[in-house]
C-alpha cells in the first residue's frame, strides 16, 4: 500500500465526516429556525379535532376554517389595512425627512457634527417605553391621541434617526467628481441634491425604506398606548386579543392569526430580499 | 459660490447657514425640531414628571420630590425587573451573537450545505413582529398542547421538561432566549458581510500554517470582526432594552412579576396603576442604565466603528 | 439667490401642509349639533358572543330611535380594556356609555368624577323594582347609585356528574366532605380541582371563598374596603389554605402555566374532578351546543366551613355607566334602560351567555342546572361579595394576584405575600 493511497483515503474520510457534520449541522439549523414555523403551518390547517390529536398529528381533514374564523373576528382587514398605512407612511415620512440630513452629513463640514450624531444615536437607542407618558400626553394636548396621523408622525420621527444613517452611508459612496462639476457651473446646494444626489441615492432609499417599513410593521408599544380605538390599531396591538383565552382555547385560531401577519412581510421580503440580507445595510450603518 | 465649506474648518453656524440656506432648514433645523418635539422634549419631561405624583387624569400635578425614587430602590418589582434586563442582556449577548458568528462563519468558509436556504430561514425571523414570535412560541411551549415538550419526551430528555413560562426560575430566560431565536438573523447577517470584507489571503495565510476552525475563527476571523462586533453589540444592546413586547405578549409579567422587565413596569405603573409620577421615575432609571451602556459601548468599542 | 425663493416656497409649502395636519386631526372631534343627538357606547368584549349581542343590541335601537338617539358602539376585549378605560374617559370627547367594574375600580372611576349619580335614574325607570337585589346593592356606594348592572354571575364549585356516579360520591355539604371527595378524586388519578392560574385571577375565587365561608363576610369586607389589614391572621391563614391545597397536589399539574381556555381540554376529557369557577364559563361548559353542557356536570355551592352557614358570591360580571361629563345624560339613560329591559335581557340569553341582571328576564331556554344557579344567585339576597380584583383598585389586586401565585408555586410565604399586598394597600390607600 502506498502513502498516497492511504491519504487519500483520508482525506475521502476526512470529507465525508465534514460533509456529514455539515449536513447535521444544517438539520439542526433547520429544526431549530423553521421547525416552529412549520409547525403553526400545520396547525393553522387543523380541525378542533385534528388539533387535540397532538402537536404532530398530520391534519385528517385540511380546513382553511381556522383562517375564516381569525380573520372576521379580529377585523384582519382593518388591522393589515392600518398597519400597511402606518409603515407606508411613516417611512416615507422618515426617509423623506432624513433625504437631506443625510446629503448634508455625507458632504459638508456641518457645524455641531459631533452633536448631531450624538443625537442621532441618541433617537437611535431611546428605550421607546421611556418616553410614552410625554408623547402620550403631547399627542393628547394636541388632540393626535388616537388618531393615525398621530402614530405617523410619531413613527416618522422614529424612524428618522436611522434612516439619516443609512442613507448618509449610501450617499457617502456616490463619487464627488459630477457634482464638483456642478459647482463649478453655479449650481445650488439644492440643485445638486435634486439632480445628482436624489437619483443617485435611490438603491439606499429603497433600502432604508424597507427596512423601516418592516421596523413599523413589527412595532408594538407606541400603537398599543398611543391608539385606543379598535378601528385604529394596527396588526401587532390587534393580535394581542390573540393571547386571550378566549382565542387560546384551540390553537389553530391563533396559528391561523399569525400566518396572515406575516403575508405581507413575506411578500416584502421576497420583493427586497437580494438587496438586505446580501448585507448592504450593514455597510451602510459601518459608514 | 459655496464650495469653501467642504473640508477642513469648522465654519460657524450663521456661516453655513448663509450660504447653505436649504442644508441649514431642511437638512439641520427640520431635523433638530423633530427630534426636539419628540425626544428631546420627553425626555425632559420625563425626567421633571418624576418628582410628581399625577394619575394622568386630573389637571394638577403634586410635588413629591424625590419619593418617587426612594419608593424605586425598595421595590421589589423594580428589583426583579432591573436583574431581568441584564439577564435578558446576558442572554441575547451571548446566544444569538455568537450563534450568527458561527453560522456566519460556516457560511462563508462552506462548512454548510445550501447557504442561501440557511441565510433565508435565519434571517427571516428578524422580519417577524416580536408579537407574532411570542404567540408561536406560546404554542409550541405550551404544557398542555406544547410540540416542544413531547419532542423533549421522545428523544428521552422528557426531565428537562418545565412550566417553560410558569416555573418562575426559568421563565425570564424563556423569554430572553425566543427573543435570541426571533435575533440571531441580525447578528449572522452582519458577520457574513464583515467576514466577506476580511482578505481570503488572510485566511489562506492561516490554512497554510495549518490552523484549524477553531483557531481560524478565534484567532483570524474574531479580531478581524472587531468593527462588526461593535455594531452587533450596539444593536444587541437596543434590542435587549426593548424588552417589551415578548413580555406584553407572552406573560404581562407572570409568574408573579419574574418576568417584569423595566419597560413593562413603566407601563405597568403609568398605564394600569395610573401612577405616572412613578413610571417616569423608572423611565429616567431605564434611560440612566442604558445612557451609561452606551457610553461603556462607544468607549470600548465604537472607536472608528460609525466613522464620525 | 434662487435658493432662498425656493425656501421660502418651501415653507409656504410646508404651512399649507401643517394646516391641512391640523385640520384633518380637528376632525376627530366635530360638534354638529343639527340630526339626533349621537351618543357613544364603549364597552369590553371579553367573549365573541359579547360583541354580536352589543352589536344587537345597538342596532335594534337605531332602528327604532336612531332618529333621534343615534348610537356608536366601540369595543375593546377584556384585558385591554382595564387600561382603555382610564385614557378613553379622561380624553376630551369621552364615551357618553361605558362598561365600568363594580368594586374598586367602580370607585375609581368614581373618585375621578367621571361616573354620573344614576339615583334619579332609578327612580325615573323603576329599575329597582327588578333589578337582582344584590346586584342593585353593588352599584350602591354611600347612598348613591353609580352603575346598572346588565350582567350578574356566581361562582360556584363545578363538578364531573359522571366522575361522582363512577366513584360512588356524594354532593359535599361540609368543606371536610369537600376535601375527602377530592382525595377520593386523587386516588382515582384525576386532578381533585382545576385552577387554570396562568392568568393569576383564577385562584382568588377559591381563595375568597374560602376566607368569606371560614372567617365571615365581614372580614372580607373589612380587607377589601380597608378596615383590616391584609397581613391580618385570618387572611393570612387562607393563603396558607391555598398554599397547602398546591402542596398536595389537589390541582392540576402546572397550573401556574395553563390558562381558562385550554383547560377547558382536560376538563371535558374527564381529567379533573372539580373547578371553583365563575358562572361566566358556562358559555364555554355550552361550547356548541345549543344547551349547556358539553359534559356532564352540575355546582354546588362552596360547602360550609366549620358549621357556618355559606354564603355564595355573587358579583356584577357587566355593568354600565354614564359619563358625568355627557351632555346628554337623559338620552344616555334612556338607552341604558332598553339595554336592561325584557326583551333585550331575552336576548341575551339567547346570544350571549347567563345570567341577566333583571329577575324579569326568562331564563325558561336554559338548562335545567342553569336555571337552578339562576334561582339561587336571585334568592341570595344582599350579603353576598365579589373577587379581589373587582373589589380593589388594580394596583392592590395586581399585587395580591402576584403574591397569591407565587405562594401557590411556592415561592414565597403565606406571610410574605400578605405583606407584600398590605405594602401596596398602604401606598394606594395610605395607613389605616
Amino acid at each position: 500500500m502506498s502513502d498516497t493511497l492511504i491519504l487519500a483515503h483520508r482525506r475521502d474520510v476526512f470529507r465525508f465526516t465534514a460533509r456529514f457534520l455539515g449536513y447535521t449541522l444544517l438539520a439542526v439549523l433547520l429544526a431549530v429556525w423553521s421547525g416552529p414555523i412549520v409547525l403553526v403551518l400545520i396547525t393553522s390547517i387543523k380541525s378542533n379535532q385534528d388539533f387535540l390529536a397532538g402537536p404532530f398529528s398530520i391534519p385528517s381533514h385540511p380546513t382553511f376554517q381556522p383562517y375564516i374564523d381569525v380573520w372576521n373576528s379580529l377585523g384582519f382587514s382593518g388591522l393589515l389595512a392600518n398597519s400597511f398605512l402606518y409603515a407606508t407612511a411613516g417611512s416615507a415620512l422618515a426617509v423623506i425627512l432624513a433625504l437631506v440630513p443625510a446629503f448634508a452629513l455625507s458632504r459638508m463640514e456641518v457645524p455641531g457634527k459631533t452633536f448631531i450624531f450624538g443625537l442621532i444615536l441618541t433617537g437611535l437607542m431611546l428605550p421607546q417605553q421611556t418616553v410614552l407618558i410625554p408623547l402620550y400626553d403631547t399627542l393628547r394636548t394636541l388632540h393626535l391621541l388616537d388618531t393615525k396621523i398621530g402614530l405617523i408622525i410619531v413613527h416618522a420621527a422614529y424612524g428618522m434617526p436611522a434612516q439619516i444613517l443609512i442613507l448618509r452611508g449610501f450617499m457617502t459612496s456616490i463619487p464627488r467628481e459630477i457634482e464638483k462639476a456642478a459647482y463649478v457651473e453655479g449650481a445650488t446646494d439644492f440643485r445638486v441634491f435634486y439632480k445628482i444626489i436624489l437619483p443617485l441615492s435611490l438603491p439606499g432609499i429603497v433600502v432604508g425604506f424597507t427596512l423601516n417599513f418592516i421596523a413599523i410593521w413589527k412595532e408594538f408599544v407606541f400603537g398599543l398606548v398611543l391608539l385606543n380605538s379598535e378601528e385604529n390599531f394596527p396588526v401587532t396591538v390587534g393580535m394581542l386579543k390573540l393571547n386571550s383565552d378566549r382565542y387560546m382555547a384551540v390553537f389553530n385560531l391563533p396559528a391561523a392569526g399569525l400566518v396572515i401577519s406575516q403575508i405581507p412581510i413575506i411578500v416584502l421580503f421576497i420583493l427586497t430580499y437580494r438587496k438586505i440580507a446580501s448585507g448592504n445595510f450593514a455597510g451602510a450603518v459601518k459608514g | 459660490m459655496s464650495t469653501s465649506h467642504r473640508s477642513g474648518e469648522s465654519p460657524g453656524f450663521f456661516a453655513f447657514a448663509r450660504e447653505h440656506t436649504f442644508v441649514t432648514i431642511f437638512g439641520i433645523v427640520m431635523p433638530l425640531a423633530v427630534f426636539a418635539v419628540f425626544v428631546g422634549y420627553p425626555i425632559l419631561f420625563t425626567i421633571y414628571l418624576s418628582l410628581f405624583e399625577w394619575n394622568g387624569m386630573t389637571p394638577d400635578k403634586t410635588f413629591v420630590g424625590l419619593e418617587n425614587y426612594r419608593h424605586m430602590i425598595g421595590d421589589s418589582h423594580f428589583q426583579i425587573a432591573l436583574i431581568n434586563n441584564f439577564k435578558w442582556l446576558a442572554v441575547t449577548l451571548a446566544f444569538p451573537v455568537l450563534a450568527g458568528l458561527l453560522i456566519a462563519y460556516a457560511l462563508r468558509n462552506k462548512i454548510l450545505p445550501a447557504p442561501a436556504l440557511v441565510r433565508t430561514i435565519i434571517f427571516f425571523p428578524v422580519t417577524m413582529s416580536l408579537i407574532s414570535v411570542g404567540l408561536m412560541f406560546l404554542l409550541i411551549l405550551n404544557p398542555l398542547f406544547g410540540a416542544f415538550d413531547t419532542i423533549l419526551r421522545s428523544v428521552g430528555l422528557g426531565f428537562l421538561v418545565t412550566e417553560w413560562f410558569g416555573n418562575y426560575k426559568v421563565a425570564i430566560y424563556t423569554l430572553a432566549i425566543v427573543s435570541g431565536w426571533a435575533f440571531t438573523g441580525m447578528p449572522m447577517i452582519f458577520y457574513y458581510a464583515g467576514l466577506g470584507d476580511v482578505p481570503k489571503e488572510t485566511f489562506d495565510a492561516a490554512r497554510i500554517e495549518g490552523a484549524g476552525h477553531w483557531r481560524m475563527l478565534t484567532k483570524v476571523a474574531v479580531p478581524q470582526l472587531r468593527p462588526v462586533t461593535a455594531v452587533v453589540v450596539m444593536l444587541t444592546l437596543f434590542e435587549s432594552l426593548r424588552a417589551f413586547d415578548l413580555v406584553a405578549v407572552m406573560t404581562k409579567g407572570a409568574p408573579f412579576g419574574y418576568t417584569n422587565v423595566l419597560g413593562y413596569i413603566v407601563y405597568l405603573e403609568s398605564f394600569w396603576n395610573t401612577r405616572f409620577g412613578y413610571g417616569a421615575a423608572i423611565s429616567v432609571a431605564i434611560l440612566a442604565v442604558s445612557a451609561l451602556m452606551a457610553l461603556i459601548i462607544l468607549k470600548k468599542l465604537m472607536k472608528g466603528a460609525f466613522d464620525v | 439667490m434662487g435658493m432662498t425663493l425656493f425656501s421660502r416656497r418651501a415653507i409656504a409649502r410646508c404651512a399649507v401642509a401643517a394646516a391641512l395636519l391640523s385640520s384633518v386631526a380637528g376632525l376627530a372631534a366635530p360638534a354638529f349639533a343639527a340630526g339626533p343627538v349621537e351618543l357613544r357606547y364603549f364597552y369590553r368584549a371579553p367573549w365573541p358572543s359579547s360583541e354580536i349581542y352589543a352589536n344587537r343590541l345597538i342596532d335594534e335601537w337605531n332602528k327604532k330611535n336612531g332618529d333621534r338617539i343615534h348610537v356608536t358602539g366601540a369595543s375593546v376585549d377584556g384585558e385591554t380594556y382595564k387600561t382603555k378605560q382610564t385614557i378613553e374617559l379622561a380624553s376630551s370627547n369621552p364615551p357618553d356609555v361605558f362598561y365600568s367594574w363594580e368594586g374598586g375600580r367602580a370607585l375609581g372611576v368614581i373618585k375621578n368624577g367621571f361616573a354620573a349619580d344614576l339615583t334619579p335614574y332609578y327612580q325615573k325607570y323603576g329599575w329597582e323594582k327588578f333589578l337582582v337585589p344584590a346586584s342593585v346593592s353593588l352599584a350602591t356606594f354611600g347612598d348613591k347609585k353609580y352603575f346598572v348592572p346588565t350582567e350578574i354571575g356566581a361562582s360556584v364549585v363545578w363538578y364531573r356528574k359522571d366522575l361522582y356516579e363512577k366513584l360512588g360520591l356524594k354532593v359535599p355539604t361540609t368543606w371536610d366532605e369537600l376535601m375527602a371527595n377530592a382525595e377520593a378524586g386523587k386516588k382515582a388519578g384525576l386532578w381533585p380541582f382545576l385552577l387554570a392560574n396562568q392568568k393569576k385571577w383564577p385562584s382568588q375565587f377559591m381563595w375568597s371563598a374560602i376566607l368569606v365561608n371560614k372567617f365571615g363576610l365581614d372580614t372580607y369586607q373589612g380587607l377589601v374596603n380597608n378596615t383590616i389589614p391584609w397581613t391580618d391572621p385570618r387572611a393570612v391563614e387562607t393563603t396558607k389554605i391555598m398554599a397547602d391545597l398546591a402542596k398536595n397536589d389537589m390541582f392540576e399539574p402546572s397550573f401556574n402555566s395553563i390558562d381558562v381556555g385550554p383547560a377547558m381540554v382536560p376538563w371535558s376529557q374527564g381529567k379533573a374532578l372539580h373547578w371553583y369557577q365563575g358562572s361566566f364559563n358556562l358559555g364555554r361548559f355550552r361550547g356548541d351546543q345549543a344547551k349547556c353542557c358539553v359534559v356532564p356536570m352540575d355546582f354546588f355551592p362552596m360547602p360550609s366551613i366549620d358549621g357556618k352557614k355559606p354564603v355564595m358570591s355573587v358579583f356584577a360580571e357587566d355593568t354600565i355607566m354614564i359619563h358625568a361629563k355627557s351632555p346628554h345624560k337623559d338620552e344616555a339613560a334612556e338607552f341604558v334602560d332598553w339595554m336592561i329591559s325584557k326583551p333585550a335581557m331575552t336576548e341575551k340569553l339567547a346570544i350571549d351567555k347567563p345570567y341577566p341582571s333583571s329577575t324579569e328576564g326568562d331564563l325558561s331556554s336554559l338548562s335545567e342546572m342553569e336555571q337552578r344557579l339562576g334561582k339561587e344567585m336571585a334568592g341570595a339576597g344582599q350579603f353576598t361579595f365579589m373577587h379581589v380584583d373587582h373589589a380593589t383598585p388594580p394596583a392592590i389586586s395586581d399585587r395580591f394576584l402576584d403574591s397569591l401565585q407565587g405562594v401557590l408555586a411556592g415561592a414565597i410565604t403565606p406571610e410574605d405575600a400578605m405583606q407584600q399586598t398590605e405594602d401596596e394597600a398602604v401606598r394606594t390607600r395610605g395607613k389605616l
